[in-house]
């Protein structure tokens, strides 16, 4: 049986998965976006305040769900969103402790601490994803000077046995 | 004493009582030589001469008695291939010997001298002993025979002055001939050098003779043309081939008749005109000359000079003569007349054996002849005393075409396989060439002393085209020679077809001449008629030798190839592989280390040495330091050991080298990836890249769900 030629319909959406997908190949939301969907599905029924300072609060994150376009896409919108949630967390807690209301809302979004604290936590995430790589890359770079330190050796000795004809970067050895 | 004996010859007076001493006192001569093989011969003389070959004056000294005059040759005593010698016992003034000192590049008939060193036979003059010395001091190694010198005149010198009756003939000189030849046709040996000059009397009574030597040079090489049978009087002297025994009757016929009637050899002047009288009249017609011999000695001249082989009288037949009962006389048979007379060349030919020798002597005119006539028909119509079978008619291959090639080979082979039809038991005739079939050996060594690049590729030619197979097929049924070589010959055929060129040829020349010395140019000055003492001249001269590579010339490797056997693959290999000297190391090692094993020849340091220095270079040239140390070490421990089959057990160059293009290959491979690895690694890290940023992000995200948990656990403590 021939294979039917794929469409390029199917082709966008095959992209549209990748993209979905974390630079490592991991897969983030999935079954668990769709669970924070129907959560805040469900919360905005019953608790429509405290999801409107979710979606307030976590405005950030939703930016960058809408416009980062890069293929980590999901491990940087995982970050942002960790961030982002820890500093609307204390509202939250606040607000459901006080029992939601829009009047306790409009309180919190009147407060300048708390719109500093929910957007500055978000500020920090992206900042540590800007860093985040040069710090790595750092580190990186010294641990491969140790291995190639290693390979060194490991080269010099064969040289040492074979002689200097060995080492050619250009030409591949013939086979016998 | 001795040297009295042989100045006899120069006086012309011989001593009665001191020429029957001298022979007796031959028989009585010392046989340390009866056992001593050629090779342990030359051991001998190469220890007596320093082994270095530096000479020394014992060395002109045989077995350490007998003084070689080199100054008093006697000329009459040499023969083609060895110059005659007095010589002088300084132990036994009584014994008469005289030495024959073997000429370089020629052969003689090795087998008979052995035979008999091993048991002389009565009425001869028996060798003594044989030995490879260097009778010049610091000269050249020679072969030199030990013989009984004769002590009286020979039959020439007294026939010469006075014709030798019937009489005296029957009473003396046949008896002793018939004692002579009976004893060496008893053991299978035809002398092949019965004449009057070598046949001398006992004494100055001209009593008893005895038959002089022959074993110093090939078959029938000094004997007079028409001293041969007619079959072979038309070859070369050297290519005449030991024959039968018959061929010594013949002989003794035309020797006793020489000398009855007073017409020695030397009076044929037109060998020409003797052959075609020969075959008009008979030999015994031809010799005669006109001259009458009745009585008895005419009957046994006329029945031994017996054109016909099968009907000449036989030993046995001479001797029931000697004995007064007289044999039937036989008819002569014509089997070679043509039917009618043949024109060729405007002469009129009626004896086919005629025909095929002016054939070959003009065989481009013959070939025309040949391609003119129509073969088939002609040779039925002409030859009626024979079936001319189909199988003759492809043997030969006549063909209207002419033969277009530069060389005329085509013609000239086609002349060859005509007169093999026309004379089965005559020489085979090729390019000029005229030799029996078992001489080939000795003409091929006639060509090669001479030096004759013509005659060297006239017999390159007849073993490599094919040539004598198809005269050895034509001649088989009616020539017995062909019939008793043939395998000898087709084998000598299959090695030239084997090791193409001149080592072909080389390895024929050793192969049919067992008795010859290897040639080598680079060993001339070692008598080596054995390879064992070949491989252990090369050791002594390795010493000396600044590389071993020109040592194995292709005199020595044919030589190798002849005489041992299974060394021909050895050698072939050697052959193929010049162009790689790795390769050609590891087969010039290979080949040495056999022949060490198969001659038992035992340590040869000397070669060890030289392989090992040779072998060197070579190893040095391999990739592996560890492996080159390994190896050089290895050898210069094997190189004093002598033991070449252990150096080429242990150190197999070409496969070590296989090995380690392998190793190196492969480790060529390994520091390539490694170089990749390191380039990538070395030319650092950015954050923008792949790896970097994923691994950036990922400690991004484990912060901030760590900041998550910390914060959910303040609120958990402050809503307590």
């Amino acid at each position: 049986m021939a294979k039917k030629p794929t469409s390029p319909k199917k082709t966008k959406t095959g992209a549209k998965k990748a993209s979905a997908r974390g630079a490592g190949g991991k897969r983030y939301g999935g079954g668990g976006r769709l669970i924070a969907y129907m959560a805040f599905a469900g919360m905005l029924f019953t608790a429509p305040p405290i999801a409107a300072l979710l979606i307030i609060g976590l405005l950030p994150t939703l930016v960058l769900l809408l416009a980062d376009v890069t293929p980590e896409r999901g491990i940087r919108l995982n970050a942002m969103f960790a961030f982002n949630l820890s500093g609307v967390l204390p509202y939250l807690v606040k607000m459901w402790e006080a029992g939601p209301s829009f009047v306790l809302l409009m309180e919190i979004l009147t407060d300048l601490m708390a719109w500093t604290v929910m957007l500055g936590a978000a500020g920090a995430g992206a900042a540590l994803l800007w860093v985040c790589p040069v710090i790595t890359a750092g580190i990186q770079h010294y641990l491969n000077q140790g291995h190639a330190e290693r390979l060194g050796e490991q080269r010099t000795a064969m040289i040492r046995e074979w002689g200097e004809g060995v080492s050619s970067l250009e030409e591949r050895p013939a086979d016998p | 004493m001795a040297e009295a004996n042989l100045q006899i010859r120069k006086d012309k007076i011989p001593g009665p009582s001191a020429g029957k001493a001298s022979v007796e006192s031959g028989a009585k001569a010392p046989r340390s030589a009866e056992d001593t093989p050629d090779e342990k011969a030359g051991e001998t003389a190469q220890d007596q001469a320093g082994g270095d070959g530096q000479g020394s004056s014992a060395a002109t000294l045989l077995d350490g008695r007998y003084k070689i005059n080199l100054d008093r040759p006697l000329a009459w005593l040499s023969s083609p291939c060895a110059d005659a010698y007095s010589v002088t016992d300084i132990k036994d003034h009584a014994a008469s010997f005289y030495a024959l000192i073997m000429r370089p590049g020629t052969t003689h008939r090795g087998d008979v001298l052995d035979a008999l060193l091993k048991a002389p036979t009565t009425s001869l003059l028996n060798p003594v002993r044989k030995q490879i010395m260097r009778p010049v001091p610091k000269g050249p190694e020679r072969l030199v025979i030990m013989v009984q010198a004769p002590t009286g005149p020979s039959l020439s010198e007294v026939a010469a002055k006075n014709v030798i009756s019937g009489h005296h003939l029957r009473k003396y000189v046949i008896p002793s001939l018939i004692q002579a030849l009976s004893a060496l046709h008893a053991r299978g040996i035809p002398h092949r050098a019965i004449r009057p000059d070598n046949i001398f009397f006992t004494s100055s009574g001209l009593e008893d003779v005895v038959l002089g030597e022959c074993f110093s040079a090939p078959p029938a090489a000094a004997q007079p043309t028409h001293f041969e049978p007619l079959e072979r009087s038309s070859a070369d002297s050297l290519g005449r081939g030991e024959g039968s025994l018959h061929c010594d009757l013949y002989a003794l016929g035309a020797t006793l008749l020489s000398c009855h009637i007073g017409r020695l050899p030397d009076a044929v002047k037109d060998q020409d005109k003797m052959f075609a009288a020969r075959m008009g009249q008979g030999s015994f017609w031809a010799h005669a000359a006109g001259v009458e011999v009745p009585g008895v000695i005419g009957n046994l001249l006329r029945g031994l000079l017996n054109d016909d082989q099968e009907e000449r009288w036989t030993l046995k037949e001479v001797r029931a003569w000697a004995e007064s009962t007289m044999p039937n006389r036989r008819s002569v048979n014509v089997l070679w007349t043509f039917a009618r007379p043949v024109t060729f060349r405007r002469i009129s030919y009626s004896d086919r054996r005629l025909l095929a020798r002016d054939f070959a002597r003009n065989p481009l005119d013959a070939a025309i002849f040949l391609r003119q006539i129509d073969f088939v028909s002609w040779a039925q119509n002409m030859i009626t005393t024979e079936l001319f079978s189909e199988k003759f008619e492809k043997l030969i291959d006549v063909r209207r075409e002419g033969d277009l090639s530069s060389g005329r080979h085509g013609d000239h082979a086609l002349v060859a396989r005509a007169c093999a039809y026309l004379d089965p038991m005559g020489p085979m005739r090729y390019r000029g060439m005229s030799v029996c079939l078992d001489g080939i050996g000795p003409a091929m060594v006639d060509a090669f002393h001479a030096e004759d690049e013509t005659r060297q590729a006239i017999v390159s030619h007849i073993f490599d085209n094919n040539v004598l197979p198809a005269i050895v097929e034509i001649t088989l049924d009616r020539n017995p020679a062909a019939n008793a070589l043939q395998i000898e010959l087709r084998q000598a055929v299959d090695m030239m077809r084997r090791n193409k060129g001149r080592m072909g040829l080389l390895c024929i020349l050793y192969k049919m001449n067992p008795s010859l010395q290897c040639l080598s140019p680079r060993l001339k000055d070692y008598w080596i008629t054995s390879p064992r003492r070949l491989l252990m001249v090369l050791d002594h001269v390795a010493k000396n030798s600044s590389e071993l590579s020109p040592l194995l010339d292709e005199h020595v490797l044919a030589y190798f190839c002849a005489h041992t056997e299974q060394a021909e693959r050895y050698v072939r290999r050697l052959d193929i592989s010049r162009r790689d000297p790795v390769q050609l190391m590891a087969a010039v090692a290979d080949l040495l280390a056999f022949l060490q094993s198969k001659l038992k020849a035992g340590l040869l340091v000397n070669l060890s040495e030289h392989l090992v220095k040779s072998l060197k270079p070579l190893a040095n040239t391999l990739k592996s330091r560890t492996r080159r140390r390994m190896v050089t070490e290895r050898l210069d421990e094997l190189a004093k050991t002598g033991d070449l089959g252990r150096l080429t057990a242990i150190i197999d160059l070409a496969h070590l080298k296989m090995v380690d293009y392998r190793g190196f290959s492969e480790a060529k491979n390994k520091v390539f990836h490694l170089e990749q690895a390191m380039k990538r690694l070395r030319r650092g890290v950015k954050p923008s890249d792949k790896g970097a940023r994923l691994a950036g992000f990922r400690a991004a995200s484990a912060l901030g769900w760590l900041v998550v948990l910390i914060t959910i656990s303040i609120l958990s403590l402050q809503a307590q």
